[in-house]
């Protein structure tokens, strides 16, 4: 009996031990990020006398300036970056879904004119957008949400501004992939019965060519978080990042790179924080190749 | 080919007007002015200030004499730096961004490359994990981590480069290592996935079967096939190196123009952001130009080929 | 498999050779001389142009390069003779003259009277837009003639009766007046070569300077170098020849260039990473001492409950400034309980509001907040973006939160803005809570003080005192040093002591690194000046400078090319 195509790519997917391995890490991470900053709530603020303490049983991953618990902070800063990443991840989605499945099922004219847009904005560098972006937006984002009587999202204008401007950013790639995908499902026949049948271009798009195109998107989705994640550090960096007292890993690891100096190194606060990010990095990586590898027939083994 | 060329560049302009537009509207929007410094000027003084760079005109006004000036080839006056151009800006520090750039593209294709070929080569062995790994983490620490660990290392410990500054060859390898390593990671992982794709083919299963050598199977087929994503990465990598450029810059304080666009953004200098990103958004779009003319030949040469 | 790599390797690197041929043709080219001295002297200057330039390291470039009436002492910062040799000054303090010794430009123009006319008439024309044109204010009808409300100059209150004379004439006797001489806004520049040149009159080549040193080249944040200039009336004083002044973005890079031996001296104090100072201070190389500068809150005296100066005093004796000081900033600050710094010479401040919990609830409760019950959640507004010196302002803020929540029980929010962002907010009178800096301009009291009288353009608390307008306005006209002091120690007392529309916070030190065996002439002063021409090496020749630590590298023919390369490449 054979089996059905999602199941054969399981198969395929947990023969990749390094794929299997990283979804279990992520697993325990998240799980982390859900666990430890609330069972820790206060820890996250809470300063004390013990200013740069290497880690120990109190403070596992040791403290900074404020004598603020390292351990507590780093899952803190994990769920931020996490959501950020998806978040920024989804809004990448649905903009580069629609135009691409747009772009894919119009064909002619209007696909080159769709698909050239997209080529131009390739050329231009995220990094300046966005820059301009949370530069001028986030004051006039702030007060006319505060304006609107939100006064607890205008707060928050800065993680809104990094969802919206690094999603933004990343859709192009998306894009791409669901029209090549769009442009390989249209010419099959179940599209042509469907067409015959009167069914309008958004029904079509929505219940038949969508659905197929799920596998290969979720593949990219995964491929996007880690570069949501890193572009966010290097905002961080330049100090357009997560304001605090919040925290990112990225945030976390641009306060901590001050520790690598040839005069005094307070290396918990770098490595911890570096690692951690690093690892879900590598680990994001590995899924979505293992994802990928797995819904490709193509792939030799 | 001509008119293509012809077609591409006719149609940067409006492009590049539309970009500036829409960055000279995002400035202005920016609440914070150039000339707000901690001591309060006072009013008349402020005044004068905002005339002399026509500030006090309307909005239209002001773009539309920014773009009457632009065609003469007249980028302004910087309204941080008060006896620079931005013309003299460009000028000084352009250069020195594309040579690292350059430099670093060219290391990132000698490294990623043959790295890549390697790992397709010895897929799902120890090979090709190690490598994949190797990659991996090119592209998951950030390059401002990177950096100060190098400069750490390299310059201060072992004392084999200068730690920072931009003079001479010496001074320029641990910048271009630094700005490298992400992208070499990347084209190792494109290269791959490209040669994997390209070794799987019918052609290749052909060439086999007649008995040719996996060396010749490797480098005169596969490769040609294999590099085409490679080729068309080459124009968003362009843009990634200049962005990345910012850091490396700011770490080996290397005079080149990504300081100068962060610096005023965060200075709210108009001008200077307008130059800056219209300078980038040309030199982009015709490298990209010429990154797709490259494939095109490339692509018509496989096709010829098979 | 490997020979196809090495093939493609090859093949890439072949394209290469023209580029790396080229390279190494311009590597072995002459080499620049290397600099006798090389200073980190903070971010790339805006401007050279000593009229309209406000930030401290171009004022540093300034007064190397240009020399005004009086200059600074290397030692006391306080004014000696600099193109003027001597002067006279009226019993009622009102007039000074100045006899101008002879001198000359860089050019070998000699340096006239008329000179610091035009200069002035230049630096007070509102063209110029100079945003230190008050300094001159003190001159008579120079404050008219800025805002435009007179047009003809010769009846501001200076002028030349001939060559070497300069008359000025002030409108109340100005004590520091002859410290404002040695201000770069009020220097001399050379007509000529303004004229000729316009907005590039202060580039390299171009620039007609009176200074100990000239400017040599000038690469956009990439170098500045000086070389001593023979036509400075004492350059037989000045030993060194050739000095580079670096701009550095990172206190990280500032401090890795400094170590490595490829600079002498950092003497800006943002470029000197806080977090490491605990262990930088241990070194001897590391020279700290009193600034004038004050690091501190504003309160919004327009907004509820900050209105009340219960409340307003009751935050500011919660902060515990020791803990600050000690744990955050690291830097040997004094905590600050009043405004003025110490070191102004002859003038001692009053004690302020000191480090007290209980009397601070006491004071929150007669305010109508016991136990903070009621008090409204407010926010702290702070200036932190890119890393960097700023980052402290992020830290202090945290722990002040967090002592108004322990001491007060009260709530705050912080608010971090860009810069200028902030700057905008803080005019506006858009904020809650603020943080805030004053640096001194000149070694008096009256620097700091006047900011707070009712209007000023620096005040930007909303707070206003008729008494202390009075007071203010009393100590300009007073002519008794003693008397003075004591207006100003009363004015003091009224602003931190009972209305406290500001916390102070701490007291800035100026933290400048050199090696004190190998260099002299850098002296510990509260304005932080040291004038490079004052700097010299410690007993040896300036040849033997060249082998530092480091600068003997193995690869000595790299290391020499200092040509710029790269900087033309296409």
């Amino acid at each position: 009996m054979s089996k059905s195509p999602a199941q054969m790519a399981w198969q395929r997917f947990r023969r990749n031990r390094a794929a299997v391995l990283s979804g279990v890490f992520l697993l325990f991470l998240v799980a982390g990020a859900v666990i430890v900053p609330t069972v820790k709530r206060d820890a996250l603020e809470a300063i004390s006398d013990a200013q740069f303490h290497p880690p120990n049983a109190q403070y596992l991953f040791g403290t900074d300036v404020h004598g603020r618990d390292l351990f507590a902070r780093v899952f803190y800063g994990t769920r931020i970056s996490l959501v950020v990443g998806v978040v920024a991840a989804v809004v990448s989605l649905a903009i580069g879904v629609v135009w691409g499945a747009v772009a894919g099922y119009k064909g002619g004219r209007t696909d080159s004119i769709m698909m050239r847009f997209v080529d131009v904005l390739y050329a231009l560098p995220y990094l300046l957008f966005v820059i301009v972006l949370i530069t001028t937006l986030d004051e006039l984002l702030n007060k006319t949400l505060g304006s609107w009587g939100m006064p607890g999202l205008a707060a928050q204008s800065r993680i809104l501004l990094l969802f919206g401007g690094l999603g933004a950013v990343s859709w192009l790639t998306m894009s791409r992939i669901v029209r090549g995908q769009i442009l390989s499902l249209k010419a099959q026949t179940f599209v042509e019965a469907s067409r015959a049948q009167g069914a309008s271009t958004a029904h079509i798009i929505a219940r038949h060519l969508l659905p197929n195109t799920w596998g290969i998107v979720i593949v990219y989705l995964t491929l996007t978080i880690p570069s949501v994640m890193l572009m966010e550090s290097f905002l961080s960096f330049l100090g357009l990042g997560i304001r605090p007292p919040q925290a990112s890993l990225g945030s976390l690891i641009a306060d901590g790179k001050n520790a690598i100096n040839p005069i005094k190194i307070y290396w918990w606060l770098i490595v911890f924080p570096g690692s951690t990010m690093a690892l879900t990095l590598l680990a994001l990586n590995f899924l979505g190749d293992g994802l990928r590898d797995a819904l490709d027939p193509r792939t030799k083994k | 080919m001509t008119a293509y060329i012809a077609k591409r560049l006719f149609f940067m302009v409006p492009l590049l007007l539309v970009i500036s537009l829409i960055a000279f509207l995002l400035l202005r929007l920016a609440p914070g002015g150039p000339f707000d410094k901690e001591r309060k000027m006072p009013p008349a003084i402020e005044a004068n200030i905002r005339a002399k760079y026509h500030l006090d005109w309307p909005l239209w006004r002001q773009y539309a004499g920014y773009v009457g000036d632009l065609c003469r080839g007249d980028l302004g006056l910087s309204l941080t730096y008060k006896n620079w151009t931005i013309n003299e800006v460009v000028a000084q520090t352009l250069p020195v961004s594309m040579a690292l750039g350059w430099l670093a593209f060219w290391i990132s294709l000698g490294i990623g490359i043959p790295l890549g070929v390697y790992a397709a080569a010895r897929q799902s062995q120890l090979g090709d994990y190690g490598a994949t790994v190797l990659a991996l983490l090119g592209i998951s620490v950030p390059s401002f981590v990177i950096g100060p660990i190098f400069v750490l290392v390299f310059a201060v410990k072992l004392g084999l480069f200068p730690v920072a500054l931009w003079d001479t060859v010496l001074h320029a390898i641990l910048p271009c290592s630094v700005l490298s390593a992400y992208f070499i990671a990347k084209i190792m992982r494109i290269t791959r996935e490209g040669m994997i794709g390209a070794l799987q083919q019918e052609f290749i299963t052909a060439a086999r079967a007649k008995g040719l050598s996996e060396r010749t199977v490797l480098a005169k087929h596969a490769l040609k096939v294999g590099l085409l994503p490679v080729v068309s990465y080459l124009g968003p990598m362009l843009a990634d190196l200049f962005t990345g450029s910012f850091v490396v810059e700011s770490i080996f304080q290397v005079p080149g123009i990504g300081t100068f666009f962060v610096n005023g953004m965060s200075n709210r200098d108009t001008t200077m952001v307008l130059g800056l990103v219209l300078v980038y958004a040309v030199l982009l779009l015709l490298l990209n130009l010429i990154v797709d003319i490259a494939y095109h030949f490339l692509d018509r040469r496989i096709k010829l080929h098979e | 498999m490997i020979d196809a790599a090495r093939r493609l390797v090859c093949s890439v690197l072949s394209l290469q050779s023209p580029v790396l041929l080229f390279l190494l043709l311009l590597a072995g080219c002459a080499p620049q001389r290397k600099a006798d001295l090389v200073i980190i002297n903070g971010t790339e200057p805006e401007t050279l142009d000593p009229a309209i330039m406000t930030g401290q390291p171009e004022g540093r470039l300034a007064i190397a390069l240009f020399e005004g009436l009086t200059a600074n002492d290397p030692k006391t910062s306080s004014a000696i003779p600099g193109v003027a040799e001597r002067w006279d000054i009226s019993p009622d303090g009102k007039t000074y003259t100045f006899h101008l010794r002879r001198c000359q430009w860089s050019n070998g123009d000699p340096i006239t009277a008329r000179d610091f006319v035009w200069s002035w008439q230049r630096t007070l024309s509102p063209k110029t837009a100079s945003e230190y044109a008050y300094q001159l204010f003190y001159v008579n009808n120079a404050e008219e003639f800025n805002s435009g409300k007179l047009t003809d100059f010769s009846q501001v209150g200076v002028r030349a009766p001939n060559d070497h004379t300069l008359v000025v004439e002030l409108h109340d006797p100005t004590p520091f007046f002859l410290d404002l001489c040695a201000f770069p806004t009020l220097s001399p520049i050379h007509r000529g070569c303004f004229e000729r040149w316009g907005d590039d009159w202060i580039k390299a080549g171009k620039l007609v300077s009176n200074g100990p040193f000239v400017l040599d080249s000038w690469r956009i944040n990439d170098k500045i170098r000086l070389r001593r200039n023979p036509n400075y009336w004492n350059t037989a004083n000045v030993r060194l020849e050739v000095v580079d002044v670096l701009p550095v973005g990172s206190a990280a890079t500032a401090l890795n260039l400094y170590l490595t031996g490829d600079a002498d001296i950092i003497w800006d104090k943002g470029l000197i990473p806080s977090y490491l100072l605990d262990e930088l201070r241990k070194r001897p190389d590391c020279h700290t001492f009193g600034y004038l500068g004050s690091y501190f809150y504003r309160f919004n005296c327009t907004r509820k409950p900050f209105d009340d100066p219960r409340v307003r005093r009751a935050l500011t004796l919660a902060v515990d400034r020791e803990r600050i000081v000690t744990r955050i900033t690291k830097g040997g600050e004094k905590p600050a309980t009043h405004l003025t710094p110490p070191g102004i010479p002859g003038y001692e401040s009053p004690p302020g509001l000191g480090h007290d919990p209980e009397k601070a609830r006491a004071e929150l409760a007669a305010a109508g907040f016991p136990d903070g019950k009621g008090f409204p959640r407010f926010k702290i507004l702070y200036n932190a973006s890119g890393g960097g010196a700023a980052s402290v302002n992020e830290q202090v803020a945290v722990e002040i939160k967090d002592m108004w929540q322990k001491t007060l029980g009260i709530q705050c929010d912080l608010v971090n803005q860009e810069w200028k962002v902030y700057l905008n907010s803080m005019s506006n009178l858009d904020y809650d809570v603020c943080r805030a800096s004053w640096i001194g301009d000149y070694n008096d009291p009256n620097t700091f003080m006047d900011m707070f009288v009712t209007g000023g353009g620096n005040n930007r608390t909303g707070w206003s005192h008729k008494r202390y307008d009075e007071l203010i306005r009393a100590a300009g006209r007073e002519l008794d040093v003693a008397n003075r002091w004591k207006i100003f120690q009363e004015a003091e007392a009224l602003l931190c002591r009972e209305e406290s529309p500001i916390l102070p916070i701490y007291f800035y030190v100026g933290i400048n690194f050199f090696d004190g065996a190998k260099w002299e002439g850098i002296y510990p002063n509260v304005l932080d000046v040291h004038p490079i021409h004052a700097i010299r090496r410690k007993n040896g020749r300036m040849e033997e400078w060249k082998d530092g630590p480091r600068s003997s590298q193995s690869f000595p023919a790299f290391q020499s090319s200092s040509l710029p390369i790269f900087h033309f490449l296409p």
